[in-house]
């Protein structure tokens, strides 16, 4: 995860203060990879090694090729710091830990070691702080922007006999350049940090209580106070973490909480940035047929929801629709009528055909009643037929209800042909009003008669298509808008959806996550450092936050199939209801994209 | 995936600028409800609302301060204030006078860093006061004091300036003066030697364990109202009608004096006149009848003490939270009717000067003479 983990104190001293920041490195060719940037010639990750320091060059191991200059260091930083604001007595790395399969060092110090993420963490640090704080509130927040980084700060309090108000502020920070990598991770994050933070204000309310025990520092403040002789400050005395929790490790715990945080989170989630086909071209543009567009609500109230909603999952999961009528004109116009309800790339409709066409070359059909279906196709049980009946015929038994229809077919079929030319053109020339559409549907009854099993629960996007057209207060132009709005959403998970199974099929599983479980990472011990303070000039850059700003978030699928599937489902904000529908329209973006 | 457009980090940036004002402290004291009958004239637009910053280095007193003026925190719980970590921003408006904004600062972050948006901070119509710590070495307050002035008065050169010389109560008479000679100098040689004799600061020795912190923030507030000439030339003629020594109109809620006749304070009666409010609040609080109001204070609260050294405190209710208190000789006394007249007239005089503010500000000074009776001289 490219990120900066930190813990900032407000100092009663000195006010907010980052106290303690943990950062990842890697080489630079790793680096380069992830983000897909062309690599520029290294020039050797090892540049910066020289004899002064051979201890710490070898602990240190990836990604060593940054290193600022201490002098410009030194301006950025504060020079006045306490025990309270400070966790290394210098700002080298303090602790050090090296995963050697990955690659990644993961290194910790008092501030970030690069002078323009300094100013970045200092500036989160005080909002962090100091703005965006509710008073007396613990708990995560997140604030921040493209310029600043995007933040995570969990405030928490830690108790203190020796604080003014008996609590001192602290907070966590992780610090992105990603936003969407930020906030999809933020559940995995959050509980993290809240195991950390309130294991840290156990042991404090400990110490606390013990200080306590031994004298009431409250009566002992007002006794001082009264004594009027001298008033001593007997408040406000700045106390280091480790004492606050009463743990000389607490520093070296950190570190290892923070690393894990840091490599765990990049197994979860990666940055990568998804290409799919350019999303305007995948909605049916209003334009075009805006009058048919509003007919889908005339339909929706003349089938009925249960109806609809079958017709709809056949829809959207990809099976052939068969509309079969008499009237060429109110088979088409019905056709039409679901235009609105799945992407431009997946309506392939034929609005009047004189025979059957299969599915391959249209999934909306519209038909003479009089056209058989084969039985074949009707065998696969990928299809749903949508029959027209005309009304006068409905009031009368089953059998007989044919024979009127029959005759006006047989009509009908021999200008078939000529019909169709005419219907299309009128669709195109004028545009159809809904009262039209709705006074044509009045004439008929609309069944379903036959159709394929469905799967036992509609993908999510049906429900949401079917409580807005419920919804009579949306005007139609909202209801379009909204339409092509949850449209949308969906394509963008399809993207990823597609993107992540493309990935499955190029790369070896093995190659992709050498790393799989929490619990395989591998960490080498973190090593506390004492530096001298001999500082070379080394060359200067951020791995860390200057990766490409990205446009999606590719789950990492682990080993098992089943396990990575489910997790990018989750990733999606899917359920498997979801998967049939994914793929149809996945299997239609093949064309435009890759 | 739910989509996270632009807007988003327009909102989140536009927050920043106004993040320090967001919250405040629970206010353990809420002003009640605005009575019907009492018609609360607002004097300023809400946007308008004059402000006081309180600033001063960490520790110098600035929360005990706004604690104990406006939430009547004892000072001895201010020992137990935690160290203020974001600017505090509260609304006063106990009355058609006094009414604006406090914002109380962390005495740790400087304020003017870029980061911060000093224009939206200490722009506008206000009062800064800043607060020293006097029981400390306060070399460090000034050099902060300085810059502050400086830097404050060039993004708002309306900007008014004052200067608590803060937790006095430790200190010797001698001391105190001492003290107040030095800071002084000091300070107005620095702002000498950088070419800024124009900024006025005004000096107050003030504690919170006496009254000196609520004198010193009255005559801070009296300066953000427009009116305070009107409501003294009022005070004038009604004290010297009646017979009356020295007259304040009180806040009943925070006990700070918004206007008192021209002839001088002196800190005793002023601190009579505290107590006297107190006594009032108290005895209502216990024996008047519990309607929900916040401080049992209206249109009939009146008292009169007499004490033994042949001197009256009077007290009348002039409007919303708003309290008249006299201090007169026993003799005088004896003609109440003529003040009770009197205090009519004035009270209506005040009325004029909502009203007259409600119409228009101009007219001000013309509509505001009441007719007073007046007293024949006594005997
Ligand atoms: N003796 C004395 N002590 C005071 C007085 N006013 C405040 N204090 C004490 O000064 C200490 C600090 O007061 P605060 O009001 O919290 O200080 P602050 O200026 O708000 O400090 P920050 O919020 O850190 O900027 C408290 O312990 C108060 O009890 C005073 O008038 N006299
Ligand atoms: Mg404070």
């Amino acid at each position: 995860m490219n990120a900066i983990v930190s813990i900032c104190h407000f100092c009663e001293l000195h006010g907010p203060r980052v106290v303690f920041c943990t950062q990842a490195f890697r080489d630079l060719p790793d680096f380069d990879a992830l983000t897909g940037v062309e690599a520029p010639p290294v020039i050797g990750s090892r540049l910066g090694h020289h004899e002064g320091q051979p201890e710490e060059s070898d602990l240190w191991k990836y990604g060593r090729n940054l290193k600022d200059n201490p002098a410009e260091m030194k301006n950025g930083t504060p020079n006045e710091t306490c025990v309270a604001c400070r966790s290394f007595p210098h700002t080298q790395p303090g602790f050090i830990s090296n995963d050697d399969s990955a690659k990644v060092s993961y290194v910790t110090s008092q501030y970030p070691l690069q002078s323009e993420l300094y100013s970045l963490v200092h500036l989160a640090c005080i909002r962090s702080l100091s703005c965006e704080v509710c008073p007396g509130k613990e708990g995560p927040i997140y604030f921040g922007d493209e310029a600043r980084g995007h933040v995570l700060s969990y405030t928490f309090f830690l108790q203190d006999v020796q604080a003014r108000g008996f609590q001192r502020w602290y907070s966590i920070m992780v610090l992105m350049k990603d936003k969407m990598l930020l906030l999809n991770s933020w559940p995995f994050i959050v509980r993290h940090l809240k195991q950390t933070i309130s294991h840290l204000q156990e042991s404090a309310s400990k110490i606390y209580e013990s200080e306590e025990s031994k004298v009431s520092h409250r009566a002992l403040r007002s006794a001082i106070m009264n004594d009027n002789y001298r008033r001593q400050r007997v408040a406000g005395q700045p106390r280091s973490l480790s004492e606050l929790v009463g743990d000389e490790q607490v520093w070296s715990g950190l570190h290892s909480s923070f690393t894990w945080l840091l490599k765990a989170g990049g197994l979860r989630l990666q940055e990568r940035l998804v290409e799919g086909p350019p999303v305007t071209q995948l909605i049916m543009d209003g334009s075009e047929s805006s009058g048919t567009n509003l007919n889908v609500r005339e339909l929706y109230s003349k089938i009925g929801p249960y109806t609809f909603n079958r017709l709809t999952h056949h829809l959207l999961i990809g099976r052939q629709i068969i509309v079969r009528g008499s009237s060429a004109n109110a088979v088409s116009t019905v056709v039409q009528s679901l235009q609105p309800l799945i992407p431009k790339h997946c309506f392939k409709a034929i609005n009047f055909s004189p025979h059957y066409i299969d599915s391959a070359s249209c999934n909306i059909l519209g038909l003479h009643s009089l056209v058989k279906v084969p039985l074949s196709v009707l065998a696969t049980g990928n299809i749903c037929v949508l029959e027209l009946f005309a009304k006068e015929s409905t009031g009368e038994s089953g059998t007989q209800s044919n024979i009127p229809r029959v005759s006006t077919i047989s009509n009908h079929s021999l200008s078939a042909q000529e019909e169709i030319h005419r219907i299309k053109s009128s669709l195109q020339e004028k545009e159809m009003k809904n009262a039209d559409f709705s006074e044509l549907l009045k004439s008929y009854n609309i069944q379903i008669s036959q159709e394929g099993t469905l799967p036992a629960k509609p993908p999510q996007l049906l429900n949401r298509i079917e409580t807005a057209l419920s919804n009579t207060t949306l005007t139609p132009a909202t209801l379009m808008v909204y339409l092509s709005t949850i449209l949308y959403e969906w394509i963008n998970k399809v993207k990823v959806w597609m993107q992540v199974q493309n990935a499955n099929k190029t790369i070896p599983p093995e190659q992709r996550y050498p790393v799989s479980s929490q619990s395989t990472i591998t960490r080498t011990p973190s090593i506390p450092i004492l530096r001298s303070p001999v500082h070379q000039p080394f060359l200067s850059r951020s791995p860390v936050l200057s990766g490409s700003l990205t446009a999606g978030i590719l789950e990492a699928p682990t080993n098992s199939q089943d396990n990575s599937r489910h997790q990018l489902l989750s990733a999606l904000g899917a359920t498997e209801w979801d998967v049939p529908l994914l793929e149809f329209w996945a299997q239609k973006f093949h064309p435009n994209s890759v | 995936m739910t989509s996270y457009t632009q807007e988003d980090d327009e909102h989140y940036r536009g927050e920043f600028g106004a993040g320090y004002e967001v919250g405040s402290f629970p206010k353990d004291f809420v002003y009640g409800p605005d009575d019907p009958d009492q018609d609360l004239t607002q004097i300023f637009a809400p946007d308008q609302k004059p402000k006081i910053l309180l600033m001063g280095l960490r520790r110098s007193g600035k929360s005990s301060i706004q604690k104990v003026v406006f939430h009547k925190m004892t000072p001895n719980e201010t020992l137990f204030l935690e160290s203020t970590n974001k600017i505090e921003s509260e609304n006063i408006s106990n009355s058609s006078f006094v009414q604006f904004k406090i914002l109380d600062f962390p005495g740790q972050i400087d304020f003017f860093e870029p980061s911060f948006d000093s224009e939206k901070i200490f722009g506008g119509h206000g009062t800064l006061v800043f607060v020293i710590d006097a029981q400390d070495d306060y070399m460090e307050a000034l050099t902060r004091l300085h810059q502050t002035v400086l830097r404050a008065h060039k993004v708002n050169p309306h900007l008014r300036f004052e200067v608590f010389i803060h937790k006095v109560d430790g200190l010797s008479d001698d001391t105190k003066i001492e003290t107040q000679r030095d800071i002084h100098q000091r300070v107005n040689d620095e702002l000498s030697d950088a070419g800024m004799e124009q900024i006025h600061l005004s000096f107050y020795l003030t504690s919170i364990y006496d009254h000196s912190i609520f004198e010193a923030f009255s005559k801070v507030v009296q300066k953000l109202i427009p009116q305070l000439p009107t409501l003294e030339n009022l005070l004038n003629i009604f004290i010297s009608n009646s017979g009356i020594e020295k007259a304040f109109l009180f806040d009943v809620l925070s006990k700070i004096y918004i206007a008192t006749d021209s002839s001088p304070v002196d800190m005793q009666s002023y601190e009579l006149c505290c107590e006297m409010i107190d006594v009032v609040i108290d005895i209502s609080d216990i024996y008047g009848k519990a309607d929900g109001m916040q401080v049992p204070f209206d249109k009939d609260s009146s008292s009169i003490i007499k004490l033994n050294n042949a001197t009256v405190l009077y007290l009348r209710e002039v409007s919303r939270y708003l309290a008249l208190v006299c201090i007169l000789r026993e003799d005088n006394f004896d003609r109440q009717g003529l003040i009770d007249y009197n205090f009519l007239c004035f009270r209506n005089g005040i009325q004029e000067v909502f009203d007259v503010h409600t119409s228009q500000l101009q007219q001000l000074t013309h509509s505001t003479s009441p007719h007073l009776q007046t007293n024949g001289p006594t005997s």
